[in-house]
C-alpha cells in the first residue's frame, strides 16, 4: 500500500497528466454537451414545445393516452388545437405530437411485437429466455439514457490518458536510471511490481469512474435521467438487446465493460513500458498497440478483443448465439469472459515477469 | 564481517566480461580501477545482485547471497553511475521512499534521514526539488540513499565523474567518515580518489583480475620506472610512441615530460603518482 503511494505521487508530480486530464475532461464535456446545447439553445422553441406535451404524458402508458395523443394530433390538423405558449406556428407542435406518438406507438406494441419474435426464436431457448414476457409499461423522457449509453468519446480520451500515465511507468524509472537502485532494495526486488501493477489497474479504475461520474451528472443535469428503473428496450435503440437491463444496469454493464477494458489495456500498456528505456519511445509503442486493437474492434466484434467490450451498446444487440463449453453464449458473454481471462493472464504474466535492468 | 567473491565469470553473448575472478574483502575501502569495458560494473552488477554470473558464487559472511537475498540487500547501499533519480521529488520526500522501499521501520526514519542529510551535506536543501540540484548536490543524495540503511557493503560506481575539485573534496570525506566498520567499494578511474581514500585496490583489465594491492605497494612496484625530463618539441612524437607519457609541460619552448618505461636513467626518476600506476598497468 505505501509502495502504491508512491507510484501515485510518481504519477502527481508529471504535470503534463494534470494538463491532459483537465483538458480532456473539458473537451469530453464539450462534445459530450453538444447535442444538449444544439437541441436547448439552437432549437430552443422546439424543445420547450417537447416539453410542454411530454410532461403531460409521464407515466405508465395507456390506451386512453395514446387516444388522447392521437386526438390532439387530429386537433392540430384541424386547427382547433390551442398551441403551446412556445409555439410560433403548427410545426413545432406537430413535431412534438408526432415524436410523442412514435414513443407511445413504439412502447405499446412492443410486448405484441417481441411475441410475434417468439415463432421465429422457438428453436432457440436462450434466444425465446431472453425476449420472454418483455413489456414496456412506463413512458417518460428516455432521451438522456439513450444519449448517455450510446455516447462513446469518452473511451479514446480514456485511452490516450492510460498511454500517458503508464507509458512511463518502467521506462520512466529506466530513464531516471531508477530501475538499478530499485533492483538493490529489499521492497524494489520483491513487491515493486505488484505495487506497479495494482497501480496500473487503479488509475484504469480512476480515469473510467472520473470520466463516467462526469458523463451521469451532466446527462442528469441536462438531459436528465428519469426512471432509471425502466427496461432499457423501452426506446427503439435497444430494442432488441439481448439482457433484461433497465437503463441504469445497462450503464452499470457498461461501466463494468470499460473498466475491464482500461484494465487490460492498463496491463498492456504496463508490459510494454518494460521493454522500453525512453519514456516517449513507450507512449508512441503503446498508443500504437492501443490503436491498432480499437480499429480492430471497430471494424466488428471479434470475441477475442477486449476493446470489442467498448461498443458493448452494440454487441448487447447481437442476437447470434454462439456455443462454447457446452452451453450458448451471446457475444457480448462471450467476449467478455475472454477479456477477463485476458485481464488476468495479463495479471499473471507482470506478478511472473520481474522488471530487471 | 567479509565479503567473499569465488570464480566469478561473465559471459556475454559474443564477450567474456569476467574471468575466473576470486578476492576476499574486509572492512575498509577498495578502489575497483580498470579501464572502461575492464568489468567493473559488470562485477559491481553481478555483487548486488542485478546479473547473474555465468560461474562462481558472491558470499557474504560466508553465506551464498543468493540464499538470503532479501537478508543480503538489507545489508547493501549502491549508488550507480550518474544517477538521475526523480526530478519532480524533494530531496527528503526521495529518502522518504528509499526508507520504504529498504524497509526501515517507520519510527526510526526522520531520525536516520535527519542524520544522512546532515553527514551529506544537504540538510538545508531536503525541500528542493532534485531537479534543482546541481551534479554534487546529486551525487551527494545519492550517497545519502545508499547508507540510508546502514549497509555494511556500500558500492559506489563511478562517484566522482564529472565533479568539479570541491566537491570531489566533499565527496572523499563523506566516504572516508563512512569507511569504518563496513566494507567500501569504489570503481573509478580517477586515481586521485583512490590515492585519497582507498585502504586497498582491485586491479581490473579485460575482465581478470589483476590483484589487489595497497597503494604503497601499487606505487613501490613503479618505483624507478618513472622519469622526468625536457626534450624539445620536435622530440616529443618520438617520446610519445617510445614511452607512455604521462604528463606535458610546454615551458620556454621546451617539453617537460614525464614518462614511463622498465628503464629510466637514475638522474630522470621521481616519485610516481597513481596515475602513473594507471597508466602502466592499463596502457
Amino acid at each position: 500500500m505505501k509502495l502504491l503511494k508512491y507510484e501515485w505521487k510518481k504519477l502527481c508530480k508529471r504535470k503534463i497528466i494534470w494538463i491532459f486530464l483537465i483538458g480532456l475532461l473539458l473537451l469530453n464535456e464539450g462534445l459530450f454537451l453538444k447535442d444538449y446545447i444544439n437541441k436547448r439553445y439552437v432549437n430552443k422553441d422546439l424543445y420547450q414545445i417537447q416539453k410542454y406535451y411530454e410532461k403531460a404524458f409521464i407515466g405508465p402508458v395507456s390506451s386512453e393516452k395514446l387516444e388522447q395523443i392521437s386526438q390532439l394530433k387530429n386537433a392540430l390538423a384541424s386547427g382547433t388545437l390551442k398551441l403551446s405558449e412556445f409555439s410560433t406556428d403548427i410545426s413545432g407542435d406537430y413535431y412534438a405530437l408526432n415524436k410523442l406518438s412514435d414513443s407511445f406507438d413504439y412502447l405499446s406494441s412492443y410486448q405484441n411485437e417481441m411475441e410475434k419474435y417468439q415463432s421465429f426464436y422457438e428453436e432457440n431457448e436462450r434466444l425465446m429466455n431472453a425476449y420472454l414476457g418483455r413489456q414496456t409499461v412506463w413512458y417518460d423522457n428516455f432521451d438522456g439514457w439513450e444519449h448517455l449509453n450510446n455516447y462513446q468519446m469518452s473511451n479514446v480520451f480514456i485511452l490516450l490518458l492510460i498511454f500517458l500515465a503508464l507509458a512511463p511507468i518502467w521506462s520512466g524509472e529506466r530513464e531516471e536510471d531508477m530501475l538499478i537502485i530499485l533492483n538493490t532494495t529489499r521492497k524494489g526486488r520483491e513487491r515493486i511490481h505488484l505495487a506497479k501493477l495494482a497501480f496500473s489497474i487503479l488509475i484504469a479504475f480512476m480515469f473510467t469512474l472520473l470520466f463516467a461520474a462526469s458523463e451521469l451528472v451532466t446527462e442528469a443535469l441536462t438531459f436528465g435521467l428519469p426512471s432509471s428503473q425502466a427496461a432499457s428496450y423501452s426506446v427503439p435503440a435497444f430494442k432488441m438487446i439481448t439482457a433484461n437491463l433497465t437503463f441504469i444496469g445497462m450503464w452499470l454493464l457498461m461501466l463494468l465493460g470499460k473498466i475491464i477494458v482500461f484494465s487490460f489495456v492498463s496491463i498492456l500498456v504496463l508490459l510494454i513500458s518494460g521493454i522500453f528505456s525512453n519514456i516517449l519511445l513507450s507512449v508512441f509503442a503503446s498508443a500504437g498497440v492501443g490503436a491498432l486493437l480499437l480499429f480492430i474492434s471497430e471494424s466488428g466484434l471479434k470475441l477475442w478483443n477486449p476493446l470489442s467490450l467498448l461498443y458493448l451498446n452494440e454487441t448487447l444487440m447481437d442476437d447470434r448465439i454462439l456455443s462454447a463449453f457446452g452451453k450458448s453464449f451471446f457475444p457480448w458473454e462471450l467476449n467478455l469472459f475472454v477479456s477477463i481471462l485476458l485481464f488476468l493472464t495479463g495479471c499473471l504474466i507482470c506478478v511472473w515477469r520481474r522488471q530487471r535492468i | 564481517m567479509w565479503l567473499e567473491v569465488k570464480n566469478i565469470s561473465k559471459q556475454y553473448k559474443t564477450k567474456q566480461a569476467l574471468k575466473d575472478v576470486s578476492f576476499r574483502l574486509e572492512n575498509g575501502v577498495y578502489g575497483l580501477v580498470g579501464p572502461n569495458g575492464a568489468g567493473k560494473t559488470t562485477l559491481i552488477n553481478i555483487l548486488v545482485d542485478i546479473l547473474t554470473p555465468t560461474a562462481g558464487t558472491v558470499f557474504f559472511e560466508g553465506k551464498d547471497i543468493k540464499k538470503d537475498l532479501n537478508a543480503y540487500l538489507t545489508v547493501v547501499g549502491y549508488l550507480p553511475q550518474y544517477p538521475k533519480f526523480y526530478k519532480d521529488f524533494k530531496c527528503l520526500e526521495f529518502l522518504k521512499y528509499m526508507c520504504e522501499l529498504k524497509g526501515i521501520p517507520k519510527k526510526r526514519r526522520e531520525k536516520i534521514i535527519t542524520q544522512v542529510l546532515k553527514l551529506c551535506n544537504l540538510w538545508q536543501d531536503r525541500n528542493r526539488k532534485i531537479k534543482e540540484f546541481s551534479g554534487g548536490m546529486r551525487q551527494r543524495l545519492g550517497i545519502a540513499q545508499a547508507i540510508i540503511n546502514n549497509p555494511k557493503i556500500l558500492i559506489l560506481d563511478e562517484p566522482t565523474a564529472g565533479l568539479d575539485p570541491q566537491e570531489r573534496i566533499r565527496f572523499r570525506q563523506i566516504i572516508a567518515n563512512l569507511s569504518t566498520k563496513r566494507i567500501v567499494i569504489l570503481a573509478t578511474h580517477i586515481m586521485e580518489d583512490v590515492e585519497s581514500i582507498a585502504n586497498q585496490v582491485l586491479l581490473l583489465k579485460d575482465g581478470e583480475l589483476l590483484g589487489i594491492k595497497t597503494t604503497r605497494e601499487l606505487l613501490g612496484e613503479i618505483q624507478g620506472k618513472v622519469g622526468q625530463k625536457v626534450i624539445p618539441p620536435d622530440k616529443l612524437p618520438l617520446y610519445k610512441k617510445k614511452y607512455r607519457v604521462s604528463n606535458v609541460l610546454h615551458e620556454d619552448g621546451l617539453c617537460k615530460i614525464r614518462y614511463i618505461s622498465k628503464h629510466v636513467k637514475e638522474e630522470e626518476q621521481v616519485t610516481p603518482k597513481l596515475e602513473e600506476v594507471y597508466l602502466y598497468w592499463f596502457t
